[in-house]
């Protein structure tokens, strides 16, 4: 059994020979080598039937309405994955203006005070149920609020990922800039 | 056929309100753009909706198209991304390998055939932007800088693409028939 490889230069040459790309000196170099290297001509016998095959590819024709279809949604408007901007920032005009108001009642010091333990063992409706013991709970508001803040900053960024920033980079490629 | 001449009065009349001047633009280009959304979605109601969707989009921006290239590549990365965000959206099943012309082919012919559908199979096994790139470079309609401006690849990265899948793909298919051969 022959087991000499070919090399990836020499199987660039048998692709290109197979796209028709090879004339003259290039055509005549290579039928010498495909006369006297075994590996190459079975290389060639694997390749060929791939691009027999691939080269069977043609254009295909779509159903007889195709362009009924596209002339009767003309109107419509291309139908786009994402929400409208309109909707899309007053939606984040909502958001930013939830987390700057929240941001003005923590720097004003309103949750200053809202901060303690939290001791779930004396609610009425666990006084009377024989439940183990639930461990205090330690809140604090000002911390409370930074994460609400911090969640209200990454949906703004959502939003305008989904809203402004997508479709025009979308826009972008479809126009080919 | 189209002159390059005769499909800018095209867009010009479109672009001016006419919108039958439109179907003329769809009817030429109808089977291109189906044939790109179909090498991408593999399933063809879905690659006909999408054309179709991408066809609507052309319209829509057709205004801002600049003219420095030509319509077609401009048309043709426009369905080529609307198809791509449609695989994205739906997750399209693999065609069954029965759509790839087995019934186009003669008696006479059944060895090549049964290769074309190991080499339909070997196909799965590639990555997508190397399976694109070689269904696509393989019709012949297109040229090699039209396939790569319509997925926005360099010549010669999309070269090594279809150098590579061809590659792969043939020894995938001699791997499959030494498989077949040994349980024959």
């Amino acid at each position: 059994m022959n087991m000499e490889k070919i090399t990836d230069a020499q199987e660039i040459t048998l692709q290109r020979y197979l796209d028709g790309e090879l004339e003259g000196p290039a055509l005549q170099q290579l039928k010498q080598e495909l006369s006297s290297s075994l590996a190459m001509q079975r290389r060639l016998e694997e390749l060929r039937p791939v691009h027999d095959f691939l080269s069977r590819n043609s254009l295909q024709a779509p159903s007889a309405t195709f362009v009924d279809k596209v002339m009767r949604n003309l109107s419509r408007g291309a139908a786009s994955p994402y929400p409208s901007p309109k909707n899309g920032l007053m939606l984040l005009a909502g958001v930013m203006v939830a987390s700057g108001m929240l941001a003005a009642l923590l720097t004003a010091g309103t949750f200053d005070q809202v901060s303690g333990l939290l001791s779930l063992n004396q609610m009425d409706v666990l006084k009377n149920v024989q439940a183990p013991e639930i461990p205090s709970v330690n809140i604090n508001g000002k911390l409370v609020m930074k994460i609400l803040i911090g969640v209200n900053l990454v949906l703004a960024f959502i939003v305008l990922d989904r809203t402004v920033l997508r479709p025009f980079f979308q826009r972008r490629a479809m126009m080919g800039h | 056929m189209i002159s390059l001449q005769q499909e800018n009065e095209l867009i010009d009349q479109v672009l001016a309100g006419k919108e039958e001047a439109y179907a003329r633009l769809v009817n030429h280009y109808q089977s291109y753009a189906y044939t790109i959304a179909l090498k991408i979605l593999n399933n063809r109601p879905e690659a006909e909706e999408a054309a179709q969707d991408g066809f609507i989009k052309a319209f829509h921006y057709l205004k801002s198209f600049n003219r420095k290239a030509r319509f077609s590549t401009w048309l043709y990365r426009i369905i080529f991304n609307t198809a791509i965000s449609y695989k994205r959206k739906h997750k399209a099943v693999l065609e069954s390998l029965d759509h790839h012309d087995r019934g186009a082919v003669s008696a006479d012919a059944l060895e090549a055939q049964d290769k074309g559908v190991y080499i339909a199979r070997a196909m799965e096994h590639l990555n997508e932007a190397d399976r694109l790139a070689i269904q696509l470079f393989y019709i012949r309609e297109f040229s090699l800088e039209e396939v790569a401006e319509m997925t926005g690849q360099q010549v010669n990265t999309l070269k090594v693409r279809v150098h590579r899948a061809r590659q792969r793909l043939a020894d995938e298919l001699t791997r499959i028939l030494k498989a077949e051969a040994l349980t024959l």
